[in-house]
C-alpha cells in the first residue's frame, strides 16, 4: 500500500525533528528576533544627527536658524568657533554635516553659507543636507515659498520597516526549509541510514513526499508567526487575503523545497550541505530586491534576478502587505512562482532517483 | 598545540568542496552585490497631469528631468489615469500641476501636488529630496530673475567622497558582511562536529589544555580569514576603485582584531549547539540580519532606539564597519582608531574565553 508507506516515512521524519526539541526554539524565535530587529532597526528616518555650526554672524537671525534646526529633531547642533573644528568633527563621525555661516550674512553682505557634508555615508550625507536646505528655506521667508502636496502612498512615514519585513517571510522560508530538507537527505547519507531506504520499494516521489512535508508545516508555522508578530505588535498594515498568503507561500515553498533537494543531491556530509546553503542563501536574499528595489539595480541584475523564485514572491508579499492586491493583480507572478516550483521539483525528484535512491 | 593545528589543516582541506565555497564566497558576493546593490538614484520615473499647461509649468518640469534624476514617462489627461500608474508602480513619483500654478507663481510661490509610490523607503526619500532640491533650485532662480532678495547661497561640499559615489559608502560595509559571514560560520560548526562524532571522549584520555586546543583551532581559519579578507579588498581596490586611503598595512592589522572575535563568536556557538544543525541556525541567526541592519551599513545606528543601540554596540562587525570606511575612505590614521580597536580585542579574548571554558567542562565529562 503506497499510503501506507508514505504515512509510516512521514511519521518517521516527524519524530525525527520533533525529537531535537532544541530545534523548535530557533524556528519560532529566530523569525521574531528579525522582525524585532527589521522593525526598529530598518529606519532611514534621521534623528539627531550630529550638525555642526559655526557662526561667524551671531546675530539673533542666526540664533533664530541654529534653533529652528534643533527644533526639527533631526540635528544635535554643536557649536564651534572656527571652521578648522568642523573638518576635524566630521573626520571623527562626530558630526554628519558642518555649516558655516559667514561674517555679515544677515545684513545681506555674504550670503554664502559654506556646507560641508560627510560624503562617506551618502544617503545619511543627502538626507541631512536637504533637511538642513528645508529649514533655511522656512527660516528665511515669511511664506514658504514652496508649497510641496506630494502625497506618499502605502508607506506615508517612509518606514523601511514596512518595505523590509514582508521580506521576512520569504528570508524565513528559504532559510529554514532549504535547509532541513537538505540536512533531512543528507544525514541520512552521512549515517549510512539510507542504503535502509533504499532496500524498501518506496518510489522517489514518496520519498520527496515525506523528506519535505514536515517542513512544509514548519514553513506554516513561520509564516504565521512573522504575520503576527508585524501585524499585531508592530502594526505594519497587511491589507491583503490570508488564503492569498497562503496560497504564495505553498507555491514558494514548492521552489525552496526542491533547492534544498538539490543541495542534498551534490553534498556529502551536513557541513559541506550547510556550507552550500550558507553560500547560496545570501545571493538569493540579495538579488531578489530585500534590501533595494528591482527597479534600482542595473539591467543585467534585473534580468539575473528575475530567474530567482524569491523575486516574485517578494512582490507579491509586498503588495499584499501594503497594497491589498490579489490575484487579479498578482497572477503574473503566481504563474512565475507555479513554473519554477513544478520545473525545480520535477528536476529535483528525477535527480534524487538517479543519484540518491 | 602544532599538532591541532596541524589536524584542523588537513580536515579543511580533506574538504575541497567547502574551501572552494569559502574562497569563492568573496568573489562572487562583491561582484553581485557591488553591481547590483547601488543607492545611485537616477531616473526616478515621473508622470505628469499637468492642468496649467503654460511655459512655466513647462519649464519646471524641466527643471526635474534636466540633472537625470527624474525620467519623464509621459504626460497624463487627468489626475484619476495618473493615479492608477503610481498605485501599480508604473510610475513611481505622479505629479500635478494645478490650474492656478502660474498665479501663485507670480506671488512667489511654486505649487504643485501628486504622490509617491511610497512602497519602499529608502529610495523615495531620496526621490523627495531631489525633488525638493530641484524646486528650492528653480524658486531661487526665478526670485533671483525677478529681482528679489536672495534667502540664502548654499554651498554644499562633500568631504571625503566628493562624487558621492556609493560604491564608497557600500563596500566597506559589503566587506565587513561577507568577513562576518564567512568568520562565524567557519568556526561554528568545528566543536560541535567534534562533540557530534564523539571525538571529545577521545580527548578526555589525552593531556589536553582546552584553551590551547581552542585557541589552535581558530589559527588556520584566522588564515583563511585574512585570504577572504584580501580578495576582497583587492578586488574593491582594483575594480571598483575605491581607495585604501589609510593603507593596507594598518588595515590588514584592524582585520586581524576583528576576525578574533568573530571567529569566536562562531566557537561560542559550536561549544552551545547540541547538533550541528542547531549550530548552523544560530551563526546564520546571529551573522546574517544583525550584520546588515545593525552594523550602520546602511541604516543609521544613531537614530535607533536605545536598547538597539546598545546591541548594534555589541556586534564587532560595527566597529570593524567604523575602521574599514574611516582608513579607506578618510584616511583616518590607525592611531585615532583605537576605541574600536580596543573593543574588538576585548571581545575576542572574551570570546575566545568563553568558548575554552566549555570546552574545559567538557573535557571534565561535566
Amino acid at each position: 500500500m503506497a499510503s501506507g508507506r508514505v504515512r509510516a516515512s512521514i511519521a518517521k521524519e516527524f519524530s525525527l525533528l520533533f525529537r531535537d526539541k532544541r530545534l523548535l526554539a530557533p524556528i519560532i524565535i529566530v523569525p521574531v528576533v528579525q522582525v524585532v530587529i527589521l522593525s526598529y532597526g530598518a529606519t532611514l528616518e534621521m534623528k539627531r544627527a550630529g550638525a555642526g555650526v559655526c557662526d561667524m554672524d551671531m546675530t539673533s537671525e542666526t540664533r533664530r536658524l541654529i534653533s529652528a534646526m534643533e527644533a526639527t529633531g533631526y540635528f544635535k547642533v554643536k557649536l564651534v568657533s572656527s571652521p578648522e573644528n568642523l573638518t576635524e568633527m566630521l573626520d571623527r563621525r562626530e558630526i554628519t554635516i558642518g555649516i558655516v555661516i559667514p561674517h555679515g550674512f544677515t545684513s545681506g553682505r555674504n550670503r554664502d553659507l559654506q556646507v560641508m557634508v560627510d560624503g562617506s555615508n551618502t544617503s545619511l550625507g543627502q538626507t541631512a543636507l536637504f533637511y538642513f536646505m528645508g529649514v533655511m528655506l522656512k527660516g528665511f521667508t515669511q511664506t514658504a515659498p514652496i508649497d510641496d502636496r506630494v502625497r506618499i502612498l502605502y508607506n506615508p512615514c517612509l518606514k523601511s520597516s514596512w518595505f523590509m519585513v514582508p521580506g521576512v517571510v520569504a528570508l524565513v522560508l528559504l532559510v529554514f526549509t532549504m535547509l532541513l530538507t537538505a540536512i533531512a537527505v543528507v544525514k541520512e547519507k552521512e549515517q549510512g541510514t539510507l542504503e535502509q531506504v533504499i532496500v524498501t520499494p518506496i518510489r522517489p516521489w514518496e520519498f520527496v513526499l515525506s523528506k519535505t512535508l514536515p517542513f512544509i508545516i514548519v514553513g506554516a508555522v513561520q509564516v504565521s508567526v512573522v504575520l503576527a508578530v508585524a501585524v499585531l505588535w508592530f502594526r505594519i498594515p497587511f491589507r491583503g487575503s490570508l488564503l492569498v498568503l497562503a496560497c504564495f507561500a505553498i507555491l514558494m515553498l514548492m521552489s525552496t523545497l526542491s533547492l534544498g533537494l538539490f543541495i542534498s543531491v551534490i553534498t556529502r556530509t551536513q557541513k559541506q550541505a550547510m556550507m552550500t546553503a550558507y553560500f547560496i542563501a545570501p545571493v538569493l536574499v540579495m538579488l531578489s530586491g530585500f534590501i533595494i528595489p528591482l527597479e534600482n539595480m542595473p539591467k543585467p541584475s534585473q534580468a539575473i534576478a528575475m530567474l530567482n523564485p524569491i523575486t516574485y514572491f517578494l512582490i507579491a508579499l509586498r503588495a499584499m502587505f501594503l497594497k491589498g492586491w490579489g490575484f487579479r493583480e498578482l497572477w503574473p507572478q503566481a504563474l512565475a512562482l507555479f513554473a519554477y516550483g513544478a520545473v525545480l521539483l520535477s528536476v529535483s525528484t528525477w535527480l534524487v532517483r538517479r543519484r540518491v535512491l | 598545540m602544532k599538532a591541532v593545528i596541524l589536524k584542523e589543516i588537513k580536515h579543511i582541506l580533506r574538504d575541497p568542496l567547502s574551501l572552494t565555497v569559502i574562497l569563492a564566497m568573496p568573489v562572487v558576493y562583491l561582484f553581485l552585490f557591488l553591481y547590483s546593490i547601488t543607492f545611485d538614484i537616477r531616473g526616478v520615473s515621473l508622470g505628469v497631469a499637468d492642468y496649467q499647461m503654460s511655459s512655466a509649468s513647462r519649464k519646471f518640469i524641466e527643471t526635474l528631468t534636466a540633472q537625470g534624476y527624474f525620467d519623464l514617462k509621459g504626460y497624463y489627461p487627468d489626475e484619476r489615469s495618473l493615479l492608477r500608474d503610481v498605485s501599480s508602480g508604473k510610475v513611481k513619483l505622479g505629479l500635478v500641476i494645478p490650474r492656478d500654478f502660474d498665479e501663485n507663481l507670480s506671488r512667489g510661490r511654486l505649487s504643485y501636488a501628486g504622490w509617491f509610490e511610497g512602497v519602499e523607503g529608502n529610495s523615495t526619500n531620496i526621490a523627495r529630496g531631489y525633488l525638493f532640491s530641484a524646486s528650492a533650485g528653480y524658486v531661487l532662480r526665478q526670485a533671483v530673475s525677478s529681482g528679489q532678495h536672495v534667502p540664502a547661497n548654499i554651498k554644499p561640499r562633500y568631504l571625503y567622497n566628493p562624487q558621492l559615489r556609493s560604491s564608497w559608502f557600500l563596500a566597506p560595509g559589503f566587506s565587513a558582511i561577507i568577513l562576518t559571514l564567512i568568520a562565524t560560520v567557519l568556526t561554528a560548526l568545528s566543536l560541535v562536529r567534534e562533540r557530534e562524532e564523539g571525538k571529545i571522549e577521545v580527548l578526555r584520555t589525552m593531556p589536553v589544555n582546552p584553551y590551547g586546543f581552542v585557541v589552535a583551532k581558530t589559527i588556520p581559519y584566522v588564515v583563511i580569514g585574512l585570504l577572504d579578507f584580501f580578495i576582497t579588498i583587492g578586488l574593491v581596490a582594483l575594480l571598483y576603485r575605491v581607495p585604501v586611503k589609510g593603507g593596507i598595512a594598518s588595515l590588514t592589522g584592524f582585520t586581524l582584531l576583528f576576525l578574533v572575535p568573530s571567529l569566536g563568536l562562531g566557537l561560542v556557538i559550536s561549544s552551545l549547539a547540541k547538533s550541528q544543525r542547531e549550530a548552523w541556525l544560530l551563526a546564520l541567526a546571529t551573522t546574517l540580519l544583525p550584520s546588515i541592519i545593525l552594523s550602520g551599513f546602511v541604516f543609521p545606528v544613531e537614530s535607533m532606539p536605545f536598547w538597539l543601540r546598545a546591541l548594534a554596540e555589541a556586534m564587532p562587525a560595527r566597529h570593524y564597519l567604523v575602521i574599514l570606511r574611516g582608513v579607506m575612505i578618510k584616511g583616518t590614521s590607525a592611531r585615532e582608531l583605537w576605541p574600536q580597536a580596543l573593543v574588538l580585542a576585548l571581545y575576542g579574548i572574551a570570546l575566545v574565553a568563553i568558548a575554552g571554558r566549555r570546552m574545559r567542562g567538557w573535557l571534565r565529562g561535566e
